[in-house]
């Protein structure tokens, strides 16, 4: 990956945003991003498209979260991470110096050409940024499957595109029945069958439920995820997932996604996912909290044996920069999303709900640690890891 | 009897007679075992004790409730009824007493084996009194019980059958014993 002119971000990411600049608007610059500018985008190939906020249900979530994805990056784009601003030589963060300065680098040994250097460099920054398995972030790509669209669509990505893939959409799918007396019907009628057709209707008549949540979901979400510029919130868990959440759930679901995204976004980017120096630093700050948090709950919490065991692999991974274990970040992410859901003055027996949702059930603690407990651990935990007592 | 006592990292709550918990556990499928015991004391029905702990990520709880008869001298027949294998996904038929989670009904085998356990490791000085001690309630959280926790449920029951069986009638002196071994945890 070759780094760009504008902070080596992708072409996308240099079209929504400035760059160059440590300060942003901050996040109350996303209010109103969803209701101005991006009608368009949500006509089934109509050429004006529906409004914003104010106007009629958005026929896609997936389509109007995109939409509304590229609004607040141009809006708002979220201060350049630290880890930007802290170049990465390497596999250090200290700038190399020649062991032979007078000889070019080449010569030395020590170093490839400098050019190598800044792309090597560069490549690891990304990696510290981005989450292979289980994607949190992934680099736009110059084709896109949509994940949550009525029909799977690959095709080159555009902007001016969404309008024809949600035409495309539109027509595949089955039936209308749900909405033939709303103002929606008249765009569904003209579906043809597809299999995804309910679980796309659902999520359709629960968007409006959903309208003004997203908006402060999508921002802080795109707080925490644009980075690269290649930012995907991961469509099925975070965009899609949100807006088929059903509406009595609603309520609840929002606070955590908001907070689980802001965790994840300080914690897995930064510190999680791929350890090494950047990340071990912040793994560090991330694994402080996490102690405070736990020293804070009642009956002990933290010298319970597992907990124990869990800190005790962190505080190794931080201090070997050994890249996290899926169990791992989600401990972290869970105990993170608590800790700042109990600030915002939820009780911890709703946070602990709430952070529940951020992973599986039985997911966030590791099959060795569970192994070593295995009386504090009961079958079902073992099956989810497929391992035996 | 509805009593709360808060032990250093556990909560243990005790009821007698129980709320409406239904009788879940029968003896068709329950495992038995004989241990030693003292004299017959009066008879103790209806009994349900729930363990928690709150554990940060997880919340270690359990319910165990039953009966005692009293029987012949110097022995105790245990009986812990069992369900099988441990559910998931599975209603929840209890509302927890100390959390507000609810929970499922039930005692999956390998629990019932950890409610044995700690049915016959519970120190004989405790004063175990003769005759059949049922356990044929049970309640579990499908990601949060363990065995260890049933395993002190176990023997948390058989030192409240003993108290009230053989203790005084004084309802504080069965409220200190409880509050000690809640503190013994």
């Amino acid at each position: 990956m070759t780094a760009g002119p504008c902070c080596g971000l992708s072409p996308e990411a240099q079209t929504v945003g400035p760059c160059g600049s440590g300060s942003s608007p901050g996040f109350g610059g996303f209010g109103g991003f969803s209701g101005s500018g991006t009608g368009a985008f949500y006509g089934p190939g109509k050429s004006g498209g529906r409004g914003g906020v104010g106007g009629a249900p958005r026929p896609d979530p997936a389509i109007a979260a995109r939409a509304a994805n590229r609004a607040a990056a141009r809006n708002n784009p979220m201060p350049i991470p630290q880890a930007m601003l802290s170049p990465f030589y390497g596999n250090s963060a200290t700038a190399p110096v020649s062991t032979a300065p007078h000889l070019p680098s080449h010569a030395t040994g020590a170093y490839q050409d400098p050019v190598d250097d800044i792309n090597n460099s560069y490549e690891n920054l990304r990696n510290s940024v981005t989450v292979d398995s289980n994607t949190l972030l992934g680099t736009v790509k110059n084709t896109i499957t949509a994940a949550t669209e009525i029909t799977p669509v690959s095709q080159p990505f555009d902007g001016s595109d969404a309008d024809e893939i949600a035409t495309d959409a539109y027509k595949n799918a089955k039936s209308c029945e749900k909405f033939q007396n709303d103002e929606f019907g008249s765009d569904c009628m003209a579906m043809a069958p597809d299999p995804n057709f309910d679980s796309w209707m659902a999520a359709e008549a629960n968007l409006q439920a959903i309208e003004s949540g997203v908006q402060l979901f999508e921002g802080i979400a795109l707080g925490a995820l644009i980075i690269e510029g290649g930012i995907i919130c991961t469509i099925s868990v975070y965009c899609g997932g949100l807006a088929a959440a059903s509406s009595p759930e609603f309520a609840a679901f929002m606070p955590v996604m908001s907070t689980a995204v802001a965790a994840r976004g300080l914690f897995s980017l930064f510190g999680g996912a791929r350890g090494g120096p950047l990340a071990t630093g912040r793994l560090i700050d991330d694994l402080a909290q996490v102690e405070a948090h736990l020293a804070s709950l009642p009956d002990n919490a933290i010298a319970w044996g597992p907990n124990q065991a869990m800190l005790s692999r962190l505080r190794n991974a931080a201090s070997s920069g050994r890249p996290l274990t899926q169990a791992e970040q989600n401990f972290m992410l869970h105990e993170l999303t608590e800790a700042r859901l109990m600030a915002q003055g939820i009780s911890q027996n709703d946070a602990h709900a709430l952070a529940m949702k951020t992973h599986p059930d039985f997911a966030n603690y590791d099959p060795e640690v569970i192994k070593a407990f295995p009386e504090e651990f009961n079958s079902n935990w073992f099956k989810y890891w497929g391992i035996s007592k | 009897m509805s009593d709360i006592y808060s032990g250093r990292v556990w909560r243990l709550l005790v009821e007698q007679p129980a709320r409406r918990v239904p009788h879940v556990l029968g003896d068709v499928s329950a495992l038995h075992a004989e241990r030693l015991a003292g004299q017959p004391g009066r008879p103790v029905s209806d009994m349900v004790l729930e363990l928690r702990r709150n554990a940060g990520p997880v919340s270690p709880s359990g319910m165990i409730g039953g009966s005692y008869i009293p029987g012949k001298a110097e022995a105790a027949i245990l009986s812990v009824g069992k369900t099988g294998d441990i559910t998931t996904g599975a209603g929840l038929g209890y509302v927890s007493g100390i959390g507000k989670r609810g929970m499922v009904l039930g005692l999956p085998d390998e629990f019932a084996e950890s409610v044995m356990d700690g049915l016959i490791r519970v120190d004989p000085k405790s004063g175990v009194p003769a005759g059949r001690v049922v356990i044929d309630r049970a309640a579990y959280d499908e990601m949060d019980s363990s065995r260890s926790v049933f395993e002190r449920l176990g023997g948390l029951f058989l030192i409240a059958v003993a108290e009230m069986s053989m203790g005084s009638s004084d309802q504080s002196e069965f409220q200190r014993t409880m509050q000690a071994a809640v503190d013994s945890l």
